[in-house]
Parts: C-alpha cells; structure tokens; sequence
C-alpha cells in the first residue's frame, strides 16, 4: 500500500475542508438538521424547565430564569474558547477557512454572553435586590463581552482580510485567560453569584427535573449555535471568496432553486 | 391542566403569575426569543442579498 492510498492524493481527508469549497457545501448540508434538532430540544427544554420542574424551595418559581441563564453564559464561554482555538489554527496554518470560522462564531458569542447578562439582570433584581452589582462573575462576564467586541471590531479595522484575521487572532488567544477567570471566580473570590450548581467532581446540587431541563435546554441553545454559525460561515465565505468560480455556480443554482419554490 | 408546580384547581393566570414573578420569568424568556429571531432574521436578509447581488453580477457579465 503507498502512502498515497493512506492519506489520499492531497494529504489526510480532513484536510479537504480547509478547502472554502468543501466547508461552504459540509456547512451547507449540516447546518438545517441542527436546526430542526434545536428546535426540538427548545420545546422539550422549555416544557421541562417552565412546566415539568417543581418549585424551588428558597427562590420559588423566578429561579426558572435559570433554564435561559447558565446555557446561555456556558455557551457564551464555549464559543469564546472555539473562535480563538480557530482563529489560533488559522493563523498557525495558514487555513482561511479556519479563520472564517472563528469571525462566524464572534457574533453568536456575544450575542449569548449579552443573553446571559440581561437574564442574570432579571434574576439578580428579584433575588439580590439589585440589577447589577460588581461582582467577580459578573464583572468577567462583561469582560468577555468587550473581549466578543473587541475581537469584531479589530478584525473590521482591517482593509486587507488575513491581516484582520492574524490581529484577531492574537486578540482571541490573549483573551482565552478570562474564561478559567470567570468559571472559578465563584471559587476564588468571595461572590455574590452562587456557586456552580453542576461540576464535573461532585454530585450536582439540584434537584433532577431542574438539572434534566437545564441540560436539554443546554443542548437546544448548542444546536442552535451550531446551525447559525454554520449559516454566517456559509455568508462569510460568499463575501471573502465571492470571486470564486464554484461560488458563483453554488450561489447561482441557490438562486433559481428560490425562484422555482 | 396538570401542572405539578401550581396546586390543582388553579388556571393558567396562575401559571402565568410564576408565583408573582411573572414579569422577570417571562421578560428572560422573551428577551431571548426576540434576540434569536433577530439573529435569524438577519442572516436570512443577509443572504438574499449576497443572493441578488450574484444575480446582478450574472446580469452584468452577461
């Protein structure tokens, strides 16, 4: 066997997707079934947390915000430390595509870690009495959203495309430290916020019905993300490669399918 | 109705008070919904347009 059958004509298969063409159709094909998935999970997720769950004991039924509070700032970490792991790889390996990646899920971002700001808002008013206070959580949360920002904007201040995506890319990585900051800072420092509810090293503390909405919602709002960073990669690559013969053909055949429907 | 967390024989204003904690529940919930449809919302308008203006590049190279 030569090592040409092993690793195929132009090196290992995964390499294919660093090709505009390949990811734009991947992303294409997968990005609808995450959606019709998210929106199953969405309805699971909201019958279980705003119907199914009982009560809770100390903050009755307003601590149901919590069903849109932790998947939102989980995602909005998640997604943090995936756009600078892509923005890393392609500024590492001179893979566009990879740095496309990383600007499509920017917006998603911080778009979640605003979500969870205003939900943690709206619960903190009722619980602490107050809408905001300068807490270690929350203020490393409003950190990652400037950070979410930031990266955005340096990136928009760019005329030349893999410039902007290397100065994002080293803005992303530096950024990445808040994220452990903001997981542990109801541990390291003396917080308003409540502990974690769920860790990977104990038992969770709350009851079962809570934590199966939580994660089901959790698993709705992923998908969710999935599909839409997927959509925006597709956009992004029809601006930044829109001179691209195969772009004009896949584009020009979206369009007829749209007048035919 | 069988909703365990409101006492049998309430009706869905009940459910919707959330025990007199309604405006914040519901305001979380709508916030986020509106925020998600925006964000859909936009993308698909973001999309024609890259759609129409493939079109008028075809027209143009025509």
């Amino acid at each position: 066997m030569t090592t040409n059958t092993l690793r195929g004509a132009h090196g290992p298969t995964w390499r294919r997707f660093a090709a505009p063409v390949h990811c734009y159709r991947l992303a294409g094909l997968l990005a609808s079934p995450f959606a019709a998935l998210a929106a199953l999970l969405g309805a699971w997720g909201l019958y279980l947390g705003f119907v199914a769950a009982p009560t809770d004991f100390q903050q009755g039924e307003v601590y149901r915000i919590i069903f849109l509070h932790v998947p939102t700032a989980w995602l909005s970490m998640i997604i943090y430390v995936a756009m600078a792991f892509w923005a890393g790889l392609g500024w590492a390996l001179n893979t566009r595509v990879s740095s496309m990646l990383a600007s499509a899920l920017a917006p998603s971002g911080a778009l979640m870690c605003l979500l969870a700001l205003i939900t943690g808002a709206l619960w903190g008013r009722p619980t602490w009495g107050a809408w905001w206070v300068w807490d270690a959580r929350l203020s490393s949360e409003l950190i990652l959203l400037f950070l979410y920002i930031g990266f955005m904007a340096l990136h928009a201040a760019f005329d030349d495309a893999r410039r902007a995506d290397r100065a994002s890319a080293l803005w992303a990585l530096v950024g990445v430290v808040n994220v452990p900051i903001i997981y542990f800072s109801v541990r390291w420092w003396n917080t308003l916020h409540q502990g974690a509810s769920v860790s990977l090293s104990a038992a969770p503390h709350m009851a079962e019905a809570m934590l199966r909405g939580m994660l089901v919602c959790t698993l709705a709002l992923w998908s969710y993300a999935v599909a839409v960073v997927l959509w925006r990669l597709r956009l992004i690559i029809g601006e930044r490669e829109s001179g691209a013969a195969w772009l004009q053909a896949e584009l020009g055949a979206s369009f007829e399918q749209g007048q035919a429907a | 109705m069988n909703i365990p967390h409101i006492p049998p024989g309430s009706n869905w204003s009940d459910f919707i008070a959330m025990g007199g904690q309604g405006r914040y529940v519901w305001s979380a919930l709508g916030i986020v919904a509106a925020a998600l449809l925006i964000e859909l919302a936009q993308l698909r308008l973001r999309r024609s347009r890259q759609l129409s203006q493939q079109l008028f590049r075809q027209r143009d190279a025509a």
